[in-house]
């Protein structure tokens, strides 16, 4: 079951500029200095997070994961719509309506 | 074949 209704399916989601970002043996990790906090996205949160360079729909995001990986479509939307309101939360990614 | 699917997480480090 889908709780969180931060983020929706037809929102358009990119990358907030100015973040330092490295891959560090295949995860990734990010540093904001104003914020005083270090982040670690891992692998598969990586790869997520470099589909949104350019503004891109989480339905989209959904379909591109679901194209690549083993995962049912419900259970792939619950666990990217609860990690993409993370990353919002955190002020990491912006959404272009 | 397919890659086998993880959950991804925030990991946040407060420094």
């Amino acid at each position: 079951m889908i709780t969180n209704q931060k983020i929706s399916l037809s929102n358009k989601l990119s990358q907030v500029e100015g973040i330092i970002v490295s891959d560090m043996g295949g995860e990734k990790v990010m540093l904001s200095i104003a914020k005083g906090k270090y982040f670690n996205l891992g692998e598969m949160g990586g790869e997520i997070w470099d589909l949104m360079k350019e503004a891109i729909e989480v339905k989209q995001i959904i379909s591109v994961l679901e194209s690549i990986y083993q995962v049912d479509q419900e259970e792939c939307e619950e666990q990217v719509l609860t990690f993409l309101s993370q990353l919002f939360d955190q002020e990491l990614i912006k959404i272009n309506d | 074949m397919k890659k086998q699917w993880k959950s991804p997480m925030l990991e946040i480090l407060d420094i």
